[in-house]
């Protein structure tokens, strides 16, 4: 809970930088804030295994770790959108304030413990992704990726909030804790249960943009902001997975079996979807969005084998994702302000004027594609086991087939980046500590792939 | 200790080089550490000891929660196949020393990389270990064939790649199928051995794994990839692929689906040995209309490598020690005859049969090594070729007069086009107006080679002598 008070405040804090006019400390500020609530996450007066504050919140080594990831992928995100918003964005501090926010709300989402909370941790997570994504004022495909956004969001939220009061209708209570113990002792699972969990799961499906509810994703992250974009992709992924994830193994564990055939179609459709899509993209905003749709279809396999293991499998597929997300769209954003493209074809000539970038962006496509030994194989290989400890063969070799198909996509924006450009070769301005973030997130990737116990340890 | 140390230097050695721009003297740091390698491997050969049993070997806790050790060492199956790898590659970083490539350091760091990942499938005693070290060879493949093939190399790479690497992954779904069946987890090799499978199950993990290894062999019918391949790969890319990196194929069915499967192989051998004699008639068929003559040697190359593949699946002593024989020779030749290729290529900008001829009598020394590659090639008895090809003919035979009817008409043709081939490009009329003999460098390639050969087919034991022991244990393990 130290991290959702000092982020929070850090978060109030900052909206305060604007009318002061201290812009130049924004970015410090916050990431100082940043910094020290990732490491409050790890005091071990932060982790509570019994249910605090009324109840309503749980901060167990699940919600631990899980906040670990959103706080470490969201340091990288604003370490890298300075070079973004350097050319002294009007209301910074408010910007960095809303990514606060949003943070605060996925922390309060993966350890809430009862479904009040875990809708408030929602609706934090998403109030401040709406607007974030519209930052780009005199962009209208911003305006537009912020309103499709929201007028979805809103709408899938009244699905929840349905589903949520079902819930209470049947069981009495939304205490997660109480609701278990409803659903155990109920030999006849009520129908409407089932929509309302249901119900809840459309919600969960809207936010990880699986089918059939990916239509929003392409668009909107096409059009938001790159920053914003990759934040969505990663760290609100993140958090609606672990939510879930908390939802069907501490609310509804005793009928969590019965969702597993619609989860497992549902994911084979998602990742189908996704890497057929993604195909033929050109745009490579639009391409990540794709492959993550693909992506989420993957982690559902883990859902699919709901087992002991699957946290620890979802928390490090997501990580390794996030990070290989964050490289790619950090060395996009290098090309972009050279050539003002977004498409592929803006990356040819990549190599021959910053090898280390190529270097880069080759690993996070490989781990993407998941290639051994770079992290992302291993990823696929743990939802994998996950699957087929269930007896899903043909969930796993579809699955696999995807990843075949992923190639396609993926590493057409590798061997773009070795294609000689016609106009010479791209130039772009060289920041120190922009290539040095780089870096080590490839690092990372490399050293999950061949350590993956560091985080697969199933705690 | 050493089996390690054969591995890492190589991988990490390629790292740093890719990592670093190249100088004029990458090339040297590439051979030289490949040098080194070559040494360790000798060494270690000639240390061997002649048992059934693994030697050198290297065993640590690595992931324990997911049952994945890296434990590493070489039985005389392993150790011939570390032989081929790391004294091949030498010569193939040799063989590039006369071409200008862009990016030196990515060039020979990829090189290397491949050098040490290949080994690693060879000395791999740990399932998961192995099929890491499997993939992780593709890798530097495809990035070979991208950036430095010619013609339709973008294409080929991505159809190379995803053809090898569909088949990798129905191979990863059935180890992760294997890894259900046993408790504790543990992919280290004793306990893969010891699993136990219905005979359905056992069926299911045959197929995954035969078609990985057969798209990577490549055998009829999964061969398309092959011949677009080696044709726009750079030389270097073809010697690695064709010399080395499909004997993993071959290598693995004697690892891992000899032992976990072999009651399912016993049921299936029949006719997956019929489609690949089948297909060695039919490459030789296809090798005789070529008018190229790298495309040439990449069809000869798949009517070889089909008749190793059949003489593994008769499950004899004889056809396994063919086999280890015929992979070595195989490897050899396949390396001569590419870089006759590229001497070709390199001084008539052509390998079109067509325009070339009468090369013998302006270039003896080319004429007289080409020959011998040749001689090794189409198995005359004395050349490397000869002791394994009879062996591998010899167990088809026991077992069905039919498959060595027409693998040996296979063999047959074989002789009839690799002559053909010779007529039309070193005898005849002169067309090519000049052509240099061989320089220091290509005789740096190719007398090793030619010595290579005529050793081997006069003392073939000395690869048997390493190999035999494993074998014989292998096949009573069954």
């Amino acid at each position: 809970m130290y991290p959702i008070i000092i982020l929070s405040l850090a978060g109030i804090l900052s909206m305060f930088i604007g009318a002061y006019k201290l812009k130049k400390l924004a970015l410090p500020a916050v990431l100082v804030a940043t910094l020290a609530a990732f490491v409050s996450n790890f005091l071990p007066q932060n982790l509570h295994d019994a249910p605090v504050y009324s109840g309503m919140l749980k901060f167990d080594s699940f919600a631990v770790n899980f906040s670990a990831v959103l706080m470490g992928v969201t340091l990288v995100i604003l370490i890298l959108s300075r070079r973004y918003y350097r050319d002294n964005h009007e209301h910074l501090g408010d910007i960095y304030a809303l990514f606060l926010f949003s943070v605060v709300g996925g922390m309060i989402m993966v350890g809430s413990y009862n479904l009040v909370m875990f809708f408030v941790g929602l609706e934090i997570l998403s109030i401040p992704l709406y607007i974030l994504a519209t930052s780009e004022r005199n962009n209208l495909l911003s305006n537009e990726a912020g309103l499709k956004y929201f007028l979805m969001g809103s709408f899938i939220t009244v699905f929840l909030l349905l589903g949520m009061v079902l819930m209470y209708g049947m069981s009495g209570s939304f205490d997660f804790g109480a609701i278990s113990a409803y659903l155990s002792n109920t030999p006849e699972t009520p129908a409407l249960v089932k929509l309302g969990v249901m119900l809840i799961m459309i919600a969960f499906i809207f936010k990880i943009s699986a089918a059939p509810f990916h239509f929003w994703a392409p668009d909107v992250y096409q059009g938001s902001p790159a920053v914003i974009m990759v934040f969505m992709a990663t760290v609100a992924k993140t958090a609606a997975f672990g939510g879930f994830l908390r939802f069907l193994t501490q609310a509804i564990a005793p009928i969590g079996d019965s969702f597993t055939p619609l989860l497992a179609v549902l994911s084979a459709l998602t990742m189908t979807i996704g890497n057929l899509m993604a195909l033929n993209q050109n745009n490579l905003k639009r391409l990540l969005a794709f492959s993550s749709i693909a992506n989420a279809g993957y982690v559902m396999l883990a859902l699919v084998g709901l087992g002991t293991n699957s946290s620890s499998t979802v928390l490090y597929y997501m990580l390794v994702y996030s990070i290989a997300n964050v490289i790619a769209i950090a060395v996009y954003l290098t090309v972009k302000e050279s050539l003002g493209s977004g498409s592929i074809d803006g990356l040819k000539g990549l190599y021959q004027s910053k090898p280390l970038l190529t270097f880069c962006l080759v690993l996070s496509m490989l781990s993407l594609a998941g290639i051994p030994p770079l992290a992302g194989f291993i990823g696929k290989y743990a939802v994998f086991v996950d699957a087929l400890h269930n007896g899903y063969a043909w969930l796993v070799v579809l699955a696999a087939l995807n990843s075949a198909i992923g190639i396609f996509y993926y590493f057409r924006v590798m061997r773009t980046a070795f294609q000689g450009a016609a106009e010479g070769p791209v130039t772009v301005p060289y920041v120190l500590g922009y290539s040095a973030v780089l870096v080590i997130c490839t690092l990372v990737l490399l050293v999950l792939g061949i350590f993956p116990n560091v985080v697969l340890n199933g705690w | 200790m050493l089996t390690t140390l054969l591995l890492f230097i190589p991988i990490l050695g390629g790292l740093l080089l890719t990592l670093i721009p190249g100088t004029s003297t990458t090339r040297w740091q590439a051979l030289l550490l490949s040098l080194v390698a070559a040494a360790l491997s000798v060494y270690m050969a000639s240390s061997f000891v002649p048992t059934g049993g693994v030697q050198f070997e290297a065993q640590s806790e690595w992931l324990p929660m997911l049952g994945i050790g890296y434990h590493v060492g070489a039985d005389g199956i392993s150790m011939v196949m570390l032989l081929l790898t790391n004294l091949l590659s030498p010569l193939i970083f040799l063989s590039t020393f006369k071409e200008n490539h862009d990016h030196q350091g990515l060039f020979y760091g990829l090189m290397l990389i491949m050098q040490g990942a290949m080994t690693g499938v060879f000395v791999a005693q740990d399932l998961f270990l192995y099929y890491i070290f499997w993939e992780l060879a593709l890798i530097p493949a495809y990035f070979l064939v991208l950036l430095w093939g010619s013609g339709q190399h973008r294409k080929t790479a991505m159809k190379f790649f995803i053809y090898t690497l569909v088949g990798s992954l129905l191979m990863l779904v059935a180890i992760i199928f294997l890894s259900q069946q046993w408790s504790p987890a543990s992919f280290d090799i004793s306990n893969v051995y010891k699993v136990s499978l219905s005979p359905e199950a056992e069926t299911f993990v045959l197929l995954s794994f035969m078609l990985a290894y057969a798209i990577k062999i490549p055998v009829f019918p999964f061969h398309t990839w092959q011949p677009d391949t080696y044709t726009q790969a750079p030389t270097a890319g073809t010697m690695l692929l064709s010399g080395i990196m499909l004997k993993m194929g071959l290598y693995s069915i004697i690892r891992w689906v000899l032992p976990i499967a072999p009651n399912a192989l016993q049921q299936h051998a029949p006719w997956m040995i019929w489609l690949i004699v089948i297909g060695i008639a039919y490459a030789s068929v296809i090798a005789i209309q070529q008018k190229d003559l790298k495309r040439l040697f990449a069809y000869s190359s798949i009517a070889h490598v089909g008749l190793i593949a059949a003489g593994i699946l008769t499950v004899s002593t004889e056809g396994l020690t063919g086999s280890m024989l015929q992979m070595f020779a195989h490897g050899v030749n396949a390396i001569g005859l590419f870089y006759v290729c590229a001497i070709l290529m390199e001084r008539t900008q052509t390998n079109e049969i067509a325009q070339l001829g009468g090369i013998r009598n302006i270039a003896p020394w080319f004429a007289t090594t080409y020959f011998v590659v040749l001689l090794g090639s189409v198995a005359l008895p004395l050349t490397n070729g000869f002791p394994g090809e009879f062996m591998l003919l010899s167990s088809l035979f026991k077992q069905n007069w039919g498959w060595s009817l027409v693998a040996g008409s296979g063999v047959i043709l074989g002789a009839v086009y690799m002559f053909k081939s010779y007529q039309g490009v070193m005898l005849g009329e002169t067309k090519v107006s000049a052509f240099p003999d061989l320089d220091i460098w290509d005789k740096a390639v190719l007398v090793p080679i030619v010595i290579a050969i005529v050793l081997m087919g006069l003392f073939p034991d000395i690869i048997t002598r390493i190999a035999q022991p494993s074998i014989e244990q292998l096949l009573q393990s069954l």
